[in-house]
């Protein structure tokens, strides 16, 4: 158990730098081999799923908040979309999933965070940013206050809550499976400890809801309310432009 | 078996975000600057490309148009050309052919006159011969109602003469 505002180093540091750099690898020579790509050829393999994920993507981005934004917001949420996926199905593998780290949730959503406030800023000013806060009525101060941060809250707790209860279920499967192991072997011949033999049998459909499927809709839900929010701030002539 | 610390992974870590923020810094240019260029740089020149190719096509397909429609003007000209050509043949033919039949018209009268003029020529000289014919047999049935052997040139021009008048009588009498 940790203290509030520790600075220990937790292993989640550790994935996250591996996930990061095996990223940056994975993305440098995937660019070099779409790089190589016959533009006119069928394109194959990792080159067509990357191209369709962008595209996919760019086109969801271009539809909330226009081509102009889409520019650089684009990347971004193809960057969250393949981090957030990569770290949610990390339990497959046998690590533990950075997302289900509250740190890591709640820095993703505060740059998602930050990039609707900037939005809503060039959208319509300092002055109408500011006077939102005691919208309709100064009263609504508190309120509003609390709904700028509501966001950040929401978002980062339902991505840190599902992906951290999928690996405490697993968990517990895991314990009962390798209980029901221990007294199955010891009914038959009494040996003590004994091999979780029904874990493999089990839990293979759980990794596939828990963790892909799962991670999926998270990762779904999390850039679907990213582009979303950024949409909402965006005006429509900007949207259009 | 897994075990998860909840109370360190509920609680923000600074090391931990701030980890997070770089990672996903790096993270977001090395897609911006690599894979998002690639795919975008491709993607682009697949649409050039399909551009140019549609562009050549629509420039074949209005050359194709083009020389269809030539190969038209050039049939209709080729056609126009012919049927000038037939109906200079035919008029040079109907010239040819005016010609032939007054070259032969002219011949043919050339020829009657001709024929004309020997028949005239043949009449006249026969007319001569029967003059010479009929002063011959006056002067032979002169000399055997006279009985003289020679006859005077005198007398022969006279008959000659009467027969000439004679002649002529009979044919201003026609």
């Amino acid at each position: 158990m940790g203290k509030p505002l520790h600075l220990t180093i937790q292993s989640d540091v550790f994935v996250i730098l591996g996930v990061t750099i095996l990223l940056c690898l994975a993305v440098i020579a995937l660019s070099k081999k779409i790089d190589k790509t016959d533009p006119l050829a069928k394109p194959h393999g990792l080159v067509l799923l990357a191209i369709m994920l962008v595209e996919t993507l760019d086109n969801q981005v271009k539809d909330n908040v226009g081509p102009r934004i889409a520019k650089n917001l684009s990347p971004y949420v193809t960057t969250i979309a393949i981090y957030i996926f990569l770290s949610n199905i990390l339990g497959l593998f046998g690590f533990s999933s950075p997302t289900g780290n509250y740190s890591v949730t709640l820095m993703l959503t505060f740059i998602t965070w930050v990039l609707v406030q900037i939005a809503q800023l060039k959208a319509g000013g300092f002055k109408a940013y500011m006077h939102s806060f005691i919208e309709p009525i100064p009263v609504f101060l508190p309120m509003n206050i609390f709904g700028k941060f509501s966001t950040l809250l929401s978002m980062s707790l339902r991505l840190f809550g599902n992906v951290l209860c999928g690996g405490i279920i697993m968990s517990l499967v895991y314990s009962f499976t390798s209980w029901c192991s221990t007294a199955l072997i010891n009914f038959i011949v009494p040996v003590g400890s004994a091999i979780n033999f029904i874990a493999p049998i089990l839990t293979p459909a759980l990794h596939f809801y828990f963790d892909l499927f799962a991670g999926f809709i998270q990762t779904l839900i999390f850039i679907t309310l990213t582009m979303v929010f950024i949409g909402n701030e965006v005006p429509d002539e900007m949207k259009k432009a | 078996m897994i075990e998860i610390d909840v109370i360190g992974q509920l609680l923000p870590n600074p090391i931990t975000m701030l980890t997070q923020l770089c990672s996903t810094l790096v993270l977001f240019l090395v897609i911006k600057k690599f894979l998002w260029k690639s795919i975008t740089g491709m993607l682009d020149r697949r649409a050039e490309k399909m551009q140019e190719e549609l562009t050549a096509s629509e420039q074949a397909r209005q050359q194709a148009q083009q020389d269809r429609e030539n190969a038209r003007q050039e049939l209709k000209e080729a056609v126009t050309r012919s049927q000038t050509m037939i109906e200079k043949a035919t008029v040079e033919a109907k010239s040819v052919r005016e010609e032939i039949v007054r070259k032969a018209k002219t011949e043919a009268d050339d020829q009657i006159i001709r024929a004309r003029g020997q028949i005239e020529l043949e009449r006249s000289q026969m007319q001569s011969e029967i003059h010479r014919e009929m002063v011959e047999v006056a002067m032979s049935a002169a000399e055997k109602l006279i009985g003289e052997k020679s006859i005077e040139a005198g007398d022969r021009q006279a008959v000659d003469q009467f027969v000439k008048e004679v002649s002529a009588y009979g044919q201003s009498g026609r």
